[in-house]
């Protein structure tokens, strides 16, 4: 049986639908520009029927279902992955870029003009082997060769350092977020459990899945409520849970010392906050090589070298250090600083054997007979220490007068003919592998497989310049990706003026034809009550 | 696909920034003037520009070496041509003293003047350029030559406790050397020794030039006519003929560093073109690709402004 009382109540609900979509539309407009949001519509549907004897099922109005977000989670995890990639070559080209600066080619004042300088100076020497000037060229034009490569390989280590900051920044960044996102799971949790669904936090647990996927990849798993837990991408680690297991936070090796009784002792930035330091043995130093897939039966310093910035997981609560380890890192912030220290330890390597095998090539034809063996007092022009690069400089003992034109101290003042060898090694290809030996008189001999000693040098740059561009192409064609995937999410849950625009519109018409019904509700009421009868 | 006022927007400031990449791309290369600016441009290309340089570099430095060599060589010449007047003079004036008639105040005039030669000699074989003895073999700073107690004597021997030595001596140790292209080593000839021996002389006495001289005015102090007229005369032809002789290997050398320096001068040129055409840019074609790059970038500015601007907002009230 109807009667007018219900009448009015399906009307009102028509009204409150249809406010409660005109707020919603409101809500959609307000955020049109916020990042991460998705649209959300109100979903109704026809309220429950009445059945009306002998007639038929009569509605009782419209009822507000949910209100729903519209996403496609599934490019929304694409976005994630391939932001994540983007941003690995995106941080690896940032850091190369700083070490294309240090190298300065191609350029009239990088360190290939400096040596060429230097080979130049023994050419004129070799001309004018009587001249004390001449000598002091010599001496200054080497010295300037050896400050620039020190002055770089400075640099270098400075760029390297601040890597290594830039990745323990990332790793508290990261850790920073996953606290967040576990305060938004609680929240979402507390409304989820009354079986609504908090749209809004939903995005904003998504906008922050996002931002943790640029610093590094992870794998992350949803539970009815809506909550994230987040593993390492190979599973194996927990860094955030749902279920109160025992989670990890990310920490870096920021420096690695071998310390006297055969140990290391390992400077770790836990959770990028502070340092702390352990010692670990020969055994704990190779499971850190295995993670990274080497086999290293023998440690040398330059592996134990490259484990600085390593992002290792610590134990994030609980007494002492627990640490895990994993390597499946594998795209993001951190990865990208990861490779581009590779790439700077490449340089650095190449450039000590660049600077040693300068450094030996010259210092041997200046020190030996024409037998090739040494002799006592011709000295080394130049001397280095366990880092060529960084150690390079002319020997103490040498004064202008000590540098050797001829063939010995008692040469004519005439005899240029050392000061030519040392100016002509510019064209010897050297090997670094081999021994040095004279050819003829005191030429080197060009060895097999071997390169110029500009050339040894070039080849860092243009090492360098490949990475670097490998880089830049990838991040081209991954922007042009995430563009197209960032369009397809736009399409689906970003929000259209117009639209929203025409909906309101059409609320508002609803709105107004469910205040005529009340009305014309009102006046039937009126009629009835007022003008029938007494 | 569901276009929204963001898809529009978005996409309209990525492709504007692929347009101003482009700009900046043209413009860096308009105002440097080179086709790269970093190895990461084109890593091969760098390369290549980097051993260019260093190869341009290094033949700027041979062709200093050989403008050099050429004025030793120019500067010897001269030196040898003053020689041989000098003893072509000394070879007249014994013919004069071979002259039986002569007197003995003219032949001791001519004993005068050819003591007068010999110092002209050693001054002439003195000569030095930039500072250095050109005949003074690798002892470029000692005077190589000496009257001594009127005898023209050579100082330099590469072993003076062993003058003898000096037949066996290894000819390569007592010149100079330059180089004048990558691997190619040029000998200049300065061993004043070579003009002090004329090996083809017969008599031991006159094998050296100095000994010789002694013996001309020695002959001509003694009036000795016989000995002027015979071994004396022929003997001081085979001393010019000497000098000539190392005065022709001497142009040989000059001829040889004025084909290096034709040859070192072409390669540069060469070398620098080669460069400027991988270096480079084409300016009248970048610039012709930044004018239409900044007309798409106008274009794309004003198409913005008009599709971004209307919604249906415009239209209703």
């Amino acid at each position: 049986m109807t009667g007018l009382f219900n009448t009015l109540n399906t009307a009102n609900k028509g009204l409150m639908a249809q406010q409660t979509s005109l707020h919603t539309a409101g809500h959609n407009i307000a955020n049109a520009n916020t990042r991460g949001y998705s649209r959300q519509r109100v979903e109704l549907k026809a309220d429950m029927a009445y059945k009306l004897g002998g007639v038929g099922q009569l509605g009782t109005g419209v009822k507000m279902d949910s209100i729903n977000r519209i996403v496609d989670e599934y490019v929304v995890k694409q976005i994630r992955n391939e932001t994540s990639k983007l941003e690995t070559y995106t941080a690896k080209s940032q850091v190369i870029d700083q070490l294309e600066v240090i190298f300065n080619e191609p350029s009239d004042t990088g360190l290939n003009f400096y040596l060429g300088e230097m080979f130049d100076s023994w050419q004129e020497l070799s001309k004018n082997p009587e001249s004390l000037t001449s000598k002091t060229i010599v001496v200054e034009k080497s010295r300037a060769l050896a400050e620039t490569i020190n002055h770089m390989a400075k640099q270098i280590n400075s760029l390297k350092d601040e890597t290594v900051t830039q990745l323990e920044k990332n790793a508290l960044d990261f850790n920073s977020i996953v606290e967040k996102l576990a305060a938004l799971n609680d929240q979402i949790y507390n409304i989820a459990s009354s079986s609504q669904v908090p749209n809004d936090l939903l995005d904003q647990r998504d906008l922050m899945l996002h931002d943790l996927a640029t610093i590094a990849n992870f794998r992350a798993t949803f539970d009815a409520f809506g909550r994230v837990s987040i593993k390492t991408a190979d599973g194996q680690i927990d860094l955030l849970a749902t279920g109160g297991q025992e989670v990890y936070e990310l920490s870096v090796i920021t420096e690695i010392e071998a310390n006297e009784n055969g140990g290391y002792s390992i400077n770790i930035s836990r959770g990028g906050r502070e340092s702390q330091v352990i010692t670990m043995d020969e055994n704990g130093i190779r499971q850190l090589l295995e993670i990274e897939g080497q086999e290293a039966i023998d440690i040398t310093p330059d592996m134990v070298n490259r484990l600085v910035g390593k992002v290792i997981f610590t134990n994030k609560e609980g007494e002492g250090l627990d640490i895990r380890l994993s390597d499946s890192i594998s795209s993001g912030k951190i990865q990208g600083n990861t490779e581009g220290l590779d790439v700077i330890e490449d340089s650095i390597k190449e450039l000590n054997d660049f600077a040693k095998m300068m450094a030996d090539a010259i210092n041997y034809v200046h020190t030996r007979d024409t037998a090739g063996k040494p002799v006592d007092n011709y000295i080394n022009i130049f001397t280095y220490g366990d880092d060529p690069a960084s150690s390079l400089a002319i020997n103490q003992d040498l004064e202008a007068s000590k540098i050797l034109a001829g063939k010995d101290y008692d040469s004519p003042e005439g005899d240029g003919s050392r000061a030519l060898a040392i100016a002509r090694l510019r064209n010897v290809k050297l090997n670094p592998q081999d021994e040095l030996e004279f050819g003829q008189g005191l030429l080197l001999k060009d060895m097999t497989g071997g390169v110029t000693i500009e050339g040894a040098y070039a080849n860092i740059v243009i090492d360098i310049g490949i990475s670097k561009e490998h880089a830049d192409n990838i991040i081209a064609n991954q922007k042009v990706l995430v563009g197209q995937l960032e369009l397809r999410r736009e399409s689906t849950s970003g929000v259209s003026i117009d639209e929203e625009i025409t909906n309101i519109i059409k609320y508002q018409k609803a709105y107004e034809a469910n205040a005529r019904v009340i009305a014309t509700l009102a006046e039937m009421l009126d009629v009835l009550i007022n003008r029938t009868g007494v | 696909m569901r276009i929204t006022n963001k898809v529009l927007s978005d996409t309209f400031l990525r492709n504007l920034s692929t347009n101003l990449n482009q700009m900046y791309k043209y413009q860096q290369q308009l105002s440097s003037g080179k086709l790269v600016s970093r190895p990461s441009d084109d890593p091969l290309l760098v390369a290549k520009i980097m051993s260019m340089d260093n190869n341009i570099a290094l033949n700027e430095q041979y062709n200093t070496n050989i403008r050099d060599s050429l004025g030793w060589v120019k500067t010897q010449d001269t030196a040898l041509a003053d020689a041989t007047s000098t003893l072509q003079r000394i070879k007249d004036l014994i013919i004069y003293g071979a002259n039986g008639s002569l007197s003995e105040l003219d032949r001791s005039a001519i004993s005068e003047e050819v003591k007068q030669k010999l110092d002209q000699l050693a001054d002439i074989l003195n000569t030095s350029f930039d500072g250095r003895y050109i005949f003074a073999g690798q002892k470029t700073h000692s005077r190589p030559f000496k009257v001594e107690d009127g005898e023209l004597v050579y100082n330099n021997y590469l072993n003076p406790d062993d003058p003898d030595a000096e037949i066996n001596y290894d000819e390569n140790s007592n010149n100079v050397f330059r180089e004048i292209s990558q691997g190619v080593e040029i000998k200049l000839i300065t061993d004043g020794n070579k003009l002090m021996r004329a090996e083809d002389v017969e008599n031991e006495d006159n094998k050296n030039l100095g000994d010789l001289l002694s013996n001309v005015i020695d002959a001509l102090d003694k009036g000795d006519t016989e000995k002027l007229s015979g071994e004396l005369l022929a003997d001081i032809q085979k001393h010019i003929d000497n000098v000539v002789r190392v005065r022709t290997q001497i142009g040989a050398i000059y001829n040889r560093l004025e084909a290096a320096e034709e040859r070192n001068i072409q390669e540069n040129l060469h070398l620098k073109e080669l460069l400027s055409q991988r270096e480079d840019i084409d300016i009248a074609e970048r610039f012709m690709e930044y004018t239409v790059m900044s007309n798409v970038y106008v274009a794309s500015l004003n198409i913005g402004a008009k599709i971004l601007q209307p919604s249906l907002l415009d239209y209703l009230r």
